[in-house]
């Protein structure tokens, strides 16, 4: 069966690099020697791949659609969205269930045009790119805002409820 | 001669071999002289072990190390 | 080995030739201080260690006074003994002499003198013969001056000698250091061979660097532990004490353990705290919250691509029925409107309904015949059709794919979840709710906390004891306090951690096997896990045979101990393991608490315990047992305790030499006397070391110390 999920799952997704020092290596615990943030940041996401998911959903419900500027380096932490939260590497919770809602999201969002895809007048390359830019331009929005976030109060982070927050204020915007 | 003996025994006394290599406790060789004759590669691996360190004059762990890990190579074939 | 005989010879206060004369068993040498007991025991620890003191600072003072210019003398302690039925004598000496009014020392030496099998004595290295009558590791257990010297086991050190003199563990320290070597290289062989593969060298190193730095953090956060530990330790010990010291100490105990209690009841609180949110957004799926809008802009997306595919499905089908005559049927119906997807009913509900004559999709009935009989007839027909692949069809299809199918199927399995959904908010409510009630349970203790802590404060000030004394305990009793309570959240806190960083590793450690196994030489892995077994049977073991070791120690020495405490005290010595694989030995009593305040008398006793252990210890590893030498051992004894020290003296086997001040008494005109109790006493043999009468303390030349044998 043609399986778009498949498809658009075996990728990864990028961000832009100038989040990866800030953001990612503080936020997800990646073994930096830096105390504060494998002390109290790294609680939050263990993961990477933890950090992208938040803030994809928090660009998605803040409609904080974002593109990566054309000049910015994108990078990416070289991990296929289908091993995300793969269940037997982690003992905690499998995400199989987000990565189809994130689909779910993409294919909500994405100005994409299947009809084309099934008479096979475009690739279907063409239509993953397309999602993938609406998941990197809502993740981008997300880190953006809590890069802000950080800037406007160095210690937001430090409750425990701190990224919950984030999300349930989210509705009103 | 003794202390040999008595050392394998302590060693096989261990649950793993029981547990994990399921060697029945009634089919453990007594003496280091008959561990080195058995078909169990971790038995006769500490059996080589034990002759070899007490020895008037041990092997040393470098030397050990080595003969070691080739009867286990030999045996994982 | 027994000693036979001591010969000492111009040896400080012993003038000329002294011969004490030895027996198996006990050896009582009576003698009143700074008559010569003391100087008897220097006398053997000169002779085994030699050096204690400048040689010329050895000699009588007495036979110096006598030198006369150009006569030599020797200053000698010899000592004779049997081992094996044979006699062996080592001795250390050395020549004095006067020139031009100057003392000289010379030829200083160490002699050993052995019987040969055919019974002739020879001469032998002095050394070497002391190390074989009585080995220095041995002494150490066997010749204690005073009460304070049997105190050798507060330094873990010295414990940890003990054990390797004694256990058997230490034949088991060579193989643990064997198969750690070999686990290392193993892991290292296999290292190189996986970074041999190129592509996972990366990955490999990024995974070993990781935990290089996990390792080091865990190493920290341990030694921190470590320090937490001990300081926790310290303090309750330092807390116990003040407590045993001061009135009310039982309201106290009552105190305690409430807070224990309370403090057990806030852990519990406080570990079923989850505040972990962020992790519940995504574990929890909490992060859908909002996400049912967009859900339905996917269902209306997906319904509209889905119903725009049939109806150009429907034209296109038109339009080759148009051409090639044919499907009229099937034109005539779609006309009107965009029909449902050509598998929608199925192939056997369609059968189904035709067969009952009900169209179940608007639930009305079609009779046979009927307009809406013959629309699903027809449907049917056309579904059939579809589905035996029309082979002559020549036209090609619309669709080259069908992406939608899958789509809807997304759409049909996720609308379960939307209940779920909905439900989050009150989901995470009830988290909201559950820590704060757990938040106020732990507030809720901790006033309770204060209040007893506040009680415990008030009766330590209304015991009695002076004020100043009281002021000061109090003082330490609240740091104590702090230091305790802070090291005990530090110790949680850091057991925390520690825990989670070994996750992390194993983990990590898991990833590199994964990375080790797809890419080394399967024969080295399975060498590496025979390795790894075979350490932790070898390490295992030497752990059980220390254990072993201290169950047997632990076990002799509270025997003797109960003997020589009939009745007195219940408790009993603990020989204790820390993390650290030191070990301590603690007396406790019989409920298991530690006993805080020991008299001496309880300390020495436990010391003397432990000391005739080992000694029974070496007798049965060595097959020989060998003398004790103790000098005033029991001052702290009372009469009652000092008998039945002896009597268990008597009742263990093996040499002993025990000089003591007890059973001697001045007469009205200040001459010594052995009182009549003495003779009641059970020995072997008895000596009385005494000064010669008359003498002046203040002039040393006066004195010479007279052995007498009783």
């Amino acid at each position: 069966m043609e399986n778009l999920f498949r498809v658009w799952a075996s990728r990864i997704p990028k961000y832009d690099e100038k989040f990866r020092d800030t953001l990612f290596k503080s936020r997800a615990n990646k073994g930096t020697r830096d105390e504060d943030s494998v002390e109290s940041l790294g609680k939050h996401f263990s993961r990477n791949y933890e950090l992208y998911m938040y803030a994809f959903f928090l660009g998605l419900y803040r409609d904080l659609y974002v593109e990566i500027p054309k000049e910015a380096t994108k990078v990416d932490f070289s991990h296929h969205i289908q091993y995300w939260g793969n269940k037997s590497s982690r003992g905690r919770e499998s995400f199989s269930d987000l990565q189809e809602y994130m689909f779910v999201a993409l294919i909500a969002k994405t100005d994409i045009d299947i009809i084309a895809l099934e008479k096979d007048e475009i690739k279907v390359e063409k239509i993953v790119r397309q999602l993938l830019d609406t998941m990197e331009a809502y993740t981008n929005g997300g880190l953006i805002f809590l890069q802000e976030k950080g800037e406007e109060n160095r210690h937001y982070h430090l409750v425990p409820d701190a990224f919950l927050k984030l999300i349930l204020e989210a509705e009103s915007k | 001669m003794l202390k040999r003996n008595k050392i394998l025994q302590s060693f096989l006394e261990h649950k793993i071999i029981e547990e994990k290599y399921n060697i029945s406790k009634d089919g453990l060789p007594q003496k280091v002289f008959d561990a080195q004759k058995s078909e169990e590669a971790i038995i006769k691996v500490i059996a080589l072990i034990i002759d070899e360190k007490e020895k008037r004059l041990p092997t040393e762990d470098k030397q050990l190390y080595r003969t070691i890990t080739q009867y286990l190579n030999e045996a994982a074939i | 080995m027994i000693i036979k005989k001591i010969v000492i010879e111009n040896f400080l206060c012993y003038y000329d030739i002294k011969e004490f004369v030895f027996a198996d068993g006990l050896n009582i040498i009576l003698g009143e201080n700074g008559e010569g007991k003391t100087k008897f025991y220097e006398a053997l620890v000169w002779l085994f260690n030699g050096n204690i003191r400048d040689l010329k600072s050895l000699i009588s003072a007495r036979k110096l006074n006598e030198l006369e210019e150009s006569t030599s003398f020797r200053v000698e302690v010899k000592v004779q003994v049997e081992q094996h039925e044979t006699i062996k004598q080592v001795s250390r000496f050395f020549q004095f002499e006067k020139k031009d009014n100057d003392i000289h020392t010379y030829n200083y030496s160490l002699e050993g003198i052995k019987e040969n099998a055919k019974g002739e004595r020879e001469m032998v290295d002095g050394n070497g013969l002391l190390k074989e009558i009585f080995p220095s590791e041995l002494r150490k257990y066997s010749m204690f001056k005073g009460e304070s010297e049997l105190n050798i086991f507060n330094e873990t050190k010295s414990l940890k000698n003990l054990i390797d003199t004694f256990s058997f563990a230490k034949y088991y320290n060579k193989y643990t250091e064997l198969i750690s070597y070999s686990e290392k290289r193993i892991s290292r062989d296999i290292d190189k061979e996986s970074r041999r593969n190129k592509k996972q060298e990366t990955e490999h190193q990024r995974l070993k660097t990781e935990i290089i730095i996990y390792e080091q953090d865990l190493k920290r956060y341990k030694s921190s532990l470590q320090i937490a530990n001990s300081e926790k330790e310290k303090s309750e010990k330092g807390l116990n004490e003040i407590e045993n010291n001061i009135e009310n100490a039982e309201e106290i105990k009552i105190i305690n353990n409430q807070i224990k209690e309370i403090e057990a009841k806030i852990q519990r609180a406080k570990s079923r705290i989850d505040e972990n949110y962020t992790k519940a957004l995504l574990d929890e799926k909490w992060i859908l919250i909002h996400f049912e809008p967009v859900f339905k802009e996917y269902n209306i997306k997906v319904n509209s691509l889905s119903r725009k595919r049939r109806k150009l499905q429907s034209e296109y089908d038109r339009e080759i029925g148009k051409r090639q005559q044919r499907q009229e049927t099937v034109a005539e119906f779609v006309k009107e409107f965009v029909p449902l997807p050509i598998e929608t009913p199925s192939k056997e509900l369609m059968q189904e309904m035709l067969d009952e004559e009900v169209c179940k999709v608007c639930g009305r009935e079609a009779p046979k015949g009927s307009e809406a009989y013959n629309y699903m007839m027809q449907k049917l027909e056309k579904l059939l059709k579809s589905l035996s692949k029309d082979e002559e069809e020549k036209e090609e299809p619309l669709y080259k794919h069908d992406y939608l199918k899958r789509l809807r199927s997304i759409q049909h399995s996720q609308e379960s979840n939307l209940d779920f959904i909905k439900r989050i908010n009150d989901l995470i409510s009830e988290r909201y709710e559950f820590n704060e009630g757990r938040k106020k349970e732990v507030k809720r203790y901790e006033k309770r906390l204060e209040a007893s802590e506040a009680d415990k404060i008030r009766i330590l000030s209304e015991s009695n004891q002076s004020e100043n004394n009281l002021l000061n305990a109090l003082n330490n009793f609240r740091a104590f306090g702090k230091t305790s309570k802070e090291a005990t959240e530090n110790i949680t806190e850091l057991t925390f951690k520690i825990k989670g960083l070994e996750e992390k590793i194993n983990t990590k450690k898991a990833e590199l096997d994964k990375i080790d196994r797809e890419s080394s030489n399967k024969y080295l892995i399975k060498t590496r896990e025979v390795i790894r077994d075979i350490a932790t049977i070898f390490k295992d073991t030497e752990k059980r045979k220390f254990n072993e070791f201290l169950d047997i120690l632990e076990e002799k020495s509270n025997r003797i101990f109960s003997e020589i405490n009939v009745d007195a005290f219940t408790g009993i010595i603990k020989f204790k393991l820390n993390a650290n694989k030191e070990v301590r030995i603690e007396l406790q009593e019989a409920n298991g608490q530690l006993f805080a305040r020991p008299n001496q008398s309880l300390l020495t006793s436990k010391y003397l315990s432990i000391l005739f252990a080992i000694s029974e210890l070496t007798k049965e590893n060595n097959d020989e047992s060998f003398p004790m030498i103790f000098d005033a051992p029991t001052s702290s004894f009372g009469e009652t305790k000092t008998a039945q020290f002896f009597n268990l003296l008597n009742n263990t086997p093996g040499q002993k030499i025990l000089l003591i001040k007890d059973f001697l008494v001045k007469d009205s005109a200040n001459n010594l006397a052995i009182k009549e109790e003495f003779k009641k006493i059970r020995r072997d043999k008895a000596i009385w070391v005494k000064l010669e009468r008359p003498f002046d303390e203040q002039k040393l030349h006066t004195i010479n110390s007279q052995v007498i044998h009783l």
